[in-house]
């Protein structure tokens, strides 16, 4: 499984604070665009997220030029164009994070492949055993003012149900 | 950020407008049409931010558009008490992706 990241799902995971762990566990891969969004123009923006999500990404995660790779831009950005680019070459069982709502329902209405919202796959890391229970509520603590609640309540719902 | 292409809009306003923006241009030690730009910038922001809540829209597209970072976009949706992120019908097709996932 390969796990592809638009900067939505870099920057909600990173501020849950276990975007590190899940590119130890996983192979994660973003395009060159999705690099430039999240690093490059937040660093020129002084956004400190944005230094400490580039460290992350050049230590565990591959970033993919997408020079030449064709996709249909529809309202969305160059980093979710480049990342629908990137599908046909990415390899077997690409899973998208991502939590923005226009880019969801592209891939849904498209299914093109498979998305999962940052809140779901920190109860996945949790399920994989990739974070502890308690780093887990912790995460999802910490992304709580960056999602919707409903997210917030039902994944720690869910990651409460793991426990049962 | 890319340098934008820009385009002249022939605009036809109120007086009263045109005098509403001569008065800020005098105030915020500008010029009128810079006054005007920013008022339609900031309708234009409101306007994106919108299409942004409701889905027809990425975040980072309105960036793009604004000539902003993703992560503004996050700080005024944050100041205006704009909720983003999935809708509720896209979490529940998350949560049943998330199960599957090993």
């Amino acid at each position: 499984m390969v796990i592809l990241l638009d900067a939505d799902g870099l920057i909600k995971l990173h501020r849950a604070g276990v975007l590190a762990k899940l590119a130890q566990a996983r192979q994660c891969v973003i395009p060159d665009k999705v690099y430039q969004e999240a690093v490059t123009v937040g660093k020129e923006r002084h956004y400190p997220d944005a230094r400490e999500i580039g460290e992350i990404v050049q230590a565990w995660i591959t970033i993919q030029p997408t020079e030449g790779l064709e996709s249909v831009a529809l309202h969305l950005d160059a980093g979710e164009t480049a990342l629908l680019a990137l599908l046909p070459v990415v390899g077997d069982d690409p899973v998208i994070i991502s939590d923005d709502r226009h880019f969801l329902a592209v891939l849904a209405q498209q299914r093109i492949a498979p998305f999962m919202a940052p809140a779901d796959t920190i109860v996945v890391m949790a399920r994989l055993s990739i974070l502890a229970m308690d780093e887990a509520r912790e995460a999802l603590e910490n992304i709580r003012p960056h999602v919707r609640p409903g997210a917030y309540r039902e994944a720690m719902q869910d990651l409460e149900d793991l426990i049962r | 950020m890319n340098a934008m292409k820009s385009k002249v809009v022939p605009l036809r306003i109120t007086e009263e407008l045109d005098e509403l923006a001569a008065l800020s241009a005098k105030e915020h030690h500008t010029d009128k049409a810079t006054a005007l730009r920013q008022w339609l910038y900031l309708g234009a922001e409101r306007y994106l931010l919108k299409l942004v809540e409701e889905g027809r829209i990425s975040a980072g597209r309105a960036a793009e558009i604004l000539d902003l970072s993703i992560y503004d976009i996050y700080r005024i949706a944050q100041t205006r008490g704009i909720e983003l992120g999935a809708s509720d019908e896209q979490r529940q097709i998350s949560r049943e992706n998330a199960k599957k996932v090993q």
